[in-house]
């Protein structure tokens, strides 16, 4: 059951309280991962990047930096400095990213993370460490811990 | 060849539909190919099929048909090691199309254990494709690895077997 008090009022608004949040959600791997599942978890993913990042666009001090989504695609222009893009590729249930910096990769939703398989690492990790080496300051996009899915809420 | 060409032709004109992440960034920001992509899908390398059974081809089936991209790479490798001859055959979009095809020529006369060594980002590089691309290159990178995965397979098999015979008659001696 979801207790309510430790999640935003709009993660309840999302999660009716009606909706099981058992202890068989945590640790899926990719296989098990139900389509519907991947979308919500996937959308709330790209969703808090959107807002993050907004505020991190306002913040740099780069004339023509934007952020714009749709259709599943999160797209970070940061002027010369190159441009992020994740999107939604359902078909695998996965993110995929490409990065000015490191090129390409996809990302499997693995005990409440997204994860690049091929070397293990975290997309938000990467996606902090990055964008901090381009803009210069510290960014913070990691999801909340109190709104971290597939994470067991007591 | 022309039957190649047309393949990778139809490959192209259905790349709107199927290459799933084209459809937003189309409609975001219409961008040319670069030259080199055109050239790569009007003068297309290669295209066309080794007999998959043949003990010095190794072949590289990458990507899904459900993602819109699907690659097969083959080459031929001689005793040495040498890939001798490469050709591929791919569906997907234009860039999808211009990385195996650039692939196959890079890998032509290099050894296998030389191949294994080209990035993603050098075919990207090459064909300026765009961030939403950049998953094209990756798997040609990733198609190149599978063919040389396929051939040193099927030369571990038969080096076993010699092998296994010797066994035998150790055992029967």
């Amino acid at each position: 059951m979801i207790c309510g008090s430790a999640w935003t009022s709009w993660e309840v608004k999302r999660f009716s309280t009606s909706e099981p949040f058992t202890q068989e959600m945590t640790g899926k791997d990719r296989q098990e991962l139900e389509e519907q599942e991947f979308h919500r978890f996937a959308d709330l993913t790209l969703g808090q990047l959107l807002n993050k990042l907004e505020d991190i666009v306002e913040d740099s001090d780069i004339p023509d930096a934007d952020i714009e989504y749709g259709q599943g695609v999160l797209t970070l222009t940061l002027g010369s400095k190159g441009t992020f893009v994740l999107n939604k590729q359902s078909p695998n249930k996965q993110i995929w990213s490409s990065s000015p910096i490191s090129g390409p990769a996809r990302y499997d939703f693995m005990d409440g993370e997204w994860v690049y398989r091929r070397d293990g690492h975290n997309l938000h990790k990467r996606l902090a460490a990055e964008l901090e080496s381009v803009l210069e300051f510290e960014v913070d996009i990691e999801p909340e811990p109190h709104q971290a899915y597939g994470q067991d809420v007591t | 060849m022309l039957q190649g060409l047309r393949f990778a032709a139809g490959a192209l004109r259905e790349s709107q539909a199927s290459c799933q992440l084209i459809r937003p960034a189309v409609a975001a920001a219409q961008r040319p190919y670069h030259k080199n992509v055109v050239d790569h899908y009007e003068n297309p390398r290669n295209v066309g099929s080794f007999g998959k059974n043949d003990a010095n081809v190794g072949t590289g089936l990458v990507g899904a048909p459900a993602c819109g991209d699907v690659m097969k790479l083959q080459i031929k490798v001689d005793e040495a090691g040498n890939i001798i001859d490469s050709c591929f055959k791919t569906f997907g979009c234009g860039s999808a199309i211009a990385s195996s095809s650039v692939a196959t020529e890079w890998i032509k006369g290099k050894t296998i254990e030389e191949v294994v060594t080209i990035k993603n980002s050098d075919i990207a590089k090459h064909l300026s494709l765009p961030p939403v691309k950049l998953h094209c290159s990756m798997l040609a990178e990733d198609a190149i690895k599978a063919a040389v995965k396929d051939i040193q397979a099927k030369r571990a098999a038969a080096g076993q077997a010699p092998a296994a015979v010797e066994e035998k008659m150790a055992a029967t001696a």
